[in-house]
């Protein structure tokens, strides 16, 4: 059934800052597999347009659909969007796996507890299972002789390869990349689905 | 503060005139808690420094304060009255003191994360309501509480002590959370929802751990402020409700037993340890966070 469905499709998609109309009706389709990478000037609206995929930015119109599931929008009473039902908004975020331009790792947490966190408590995988899962995460992205250190002590490198596997570790439908070619490592594409 | 090998004379002068200033300031403020514990050690029932206590004589010293402290009466040798009152006033403080902390810190997380939201209306406003009984004189808090709490039937209970002196504590978490918030960074919790976190599970697992320090101080400023807070004890507490410095307090107005020393002694161990905790616990977290390098 996912196979009939592109990882990603979205339509139409306006965000407006004040008077500035940041994105003006963006659409995209991206198949299951697909690399798609975003160009822009600074302040073009790059990092808006992943945030309002995942809708940690709130869109002013338009649709995201998530392996053939539409994110239901309504109006709340300001006349605002506002996601319709945030319980599906929190679920299809666990299929959107995102790598910050700052990486935003939290910094109490050692590297595994960091990739392990979401496994455990959103995925709802066993203890066992999750440190499992993010160790062979952390392995895949040559990080695992640095999964006791916290993100403070390790490399801007390794920083941006920690967020990645905690991102992945979720096995999510689509990865949204803000800015990877900031840490020097080498470029990689903006957005890519698995 | 060393001083340079080319300093100089006015500067010579003004640096240790400086370092006189300090010592002299640092000596006003620990002199009266530094003379209270020899007292305390005392076997005289006077409060005076007796010519056997300064030749350092052991006979001059005892515990037997602090036996008195604790409720032991088989020294003969005490005349003041002697009862379980302190050990039921340091039970009383700690039970209204615990209870009224995790009460103000738990309101004054919850506020000051409202009050953190740039969107919040009238925040100024209900900031300033929220540090105004630092502010208010505390006997008119005082007296309001105990008029109010009157009409209610809380006077001379624990609850009407533990809400008086969460009233108290609150400015003092909300103040230091309020700042620790103001060096988060909300990204950390964008990052917690892009992985499909709900807000009260990324609050728990993100925000809190990383203000924990702020919180602990709010939290130890509202129970050392409950812990030595008399005039709302005076006003609210009933005879069930007294407190150790309303013991203490009453101690010095009908008696004046060496035993107060003892208690102020314990208390000021208390403190000091209590203040060395926080501040390792802050080192701890400050070294995790760490600068990141490159």
């Amino acid at each position: 059934m996912e196979k009939k469905h592109p990882a990603l499709v979205v339509e139409n998609l306006r965000k407006r800052f004040g008077l500035e109309e940041v994105l003006k009706g963006l659409s995209l389709n991206a198949n299951e597999g697909d690399v798609i990478s975003m160009l822009g000037a600074s302040g073009s609206g790059k990092s808006t347009f992943l945030r309002c995929i995942n809708l940690l930015e709130i869109p002013d119109s338009g649709s995201v659909t998530v392996r053939g599931e539409t994110i239901h929008m309504a109006t709340d009473r300001a006349g605002n969007p506002t996601p319709a039902d945030m319980k599906q908004v929190i679920r299809l975020r666990a299929q959107l796996g995102m790598v910050f331009q700052n990486f935003n790792l939290w910094s109490h947490m050692t590297v595994l507890d960091n990739v392990a966190e979401a496994l455990i408590y959103v995925l709802k995988l066993s203890k066992i299972e999750a440190y499992e899962r993010a160790e062979a995460t952390l392995d895949k992205v040559g990080l695992s002789n640095r999964r006791d250190y916290y993100p403070a002590h390790i490399s801007r490198g390794q920083q941006q390869r920690a967020a990645i596997a905690r991102a992945l570790a979720m096995e999510p439908a689509v990865m949204l990349f803000d800015e990877p070619t900031a840490a020097h490592l080498r470029p990689r594409p903006l957005l890519s689905t698995q | 503060m060393a001083l340079p090998a080319y300093a100089t004379a006015p500067q010579r002068l003004w640096h240790y005139t400086y370092l006189a200033i300090c010592a002299v300031v640092l000596f006003f403020l620990v002199m009266p808690l530094i003379a209270v514990i020899p007292l305390s050690f005392s076997k005289s029932p006077f409060l005076h420094f007796t010519p056997e206590l300064l030749a350092l004589d052991p006979d001059a010293f005892s515990l037997r304060w602090y036996r008195q402290m604790i409720g032991d009466c088989s020294d003969p040798g005490i005349t003041t009255v002697c009862s379980d009152r302190w050990k039921d006033g340091a039970w009383n403080s700690l039970r209204i003191g615990i209870a009224a902390t995790i009460l103000a810190t738990t309101l004054g997380i919850l506020c000051a994360l409202g009050l953190s939201r740039p969107h919040m209306p009238f925040r100024r406003s209900i900031m300033a309501l929220m540090i105004s009984p630092l502010i208010v004189p505390l006997i008119i808090t005082a007296s309001g509480l105990y008029f109010a709490f009157a009409k209610w039937q809380l006077v001379s209970t624990f609850t009407g002590m533990i809400l008086a002196h969460t009233v108290l504590g609150l400015p003092f978490v909300v103040i230091t959370v309020t700042a620790t918030l103001v060096g988060f960074d909300t990204n950390l919790m964008k990052a917690a929802a892009s992985l499909g976190g709900t807000p009260v599970r990324s609050f728990f697992k993100v925000q809190l751990p990383l203000i924990t320090p702020g919180v602990i101080s709010g939290a130890l400023f509202a129970f050392i402020t409950s812990f030595d807070e008399v005039v709302i004890v005076l006003f609210i507490g009933g005879q069930n409700q007294i407190t150790l410095p309303r013991q203490m307090w009453s101690g010095i107005r009908q008696e004046i037993s060496p035993t107060i020393l003892a208690v102020a002694t314990i208390l000021v161990i208390l403190s000091i340890l209590l203040l060395t905790t926080v501040e390792l616990l802050r080192r701890r977290s400050e070294r995790l966070r760490g600068v990141s390098p490159g």
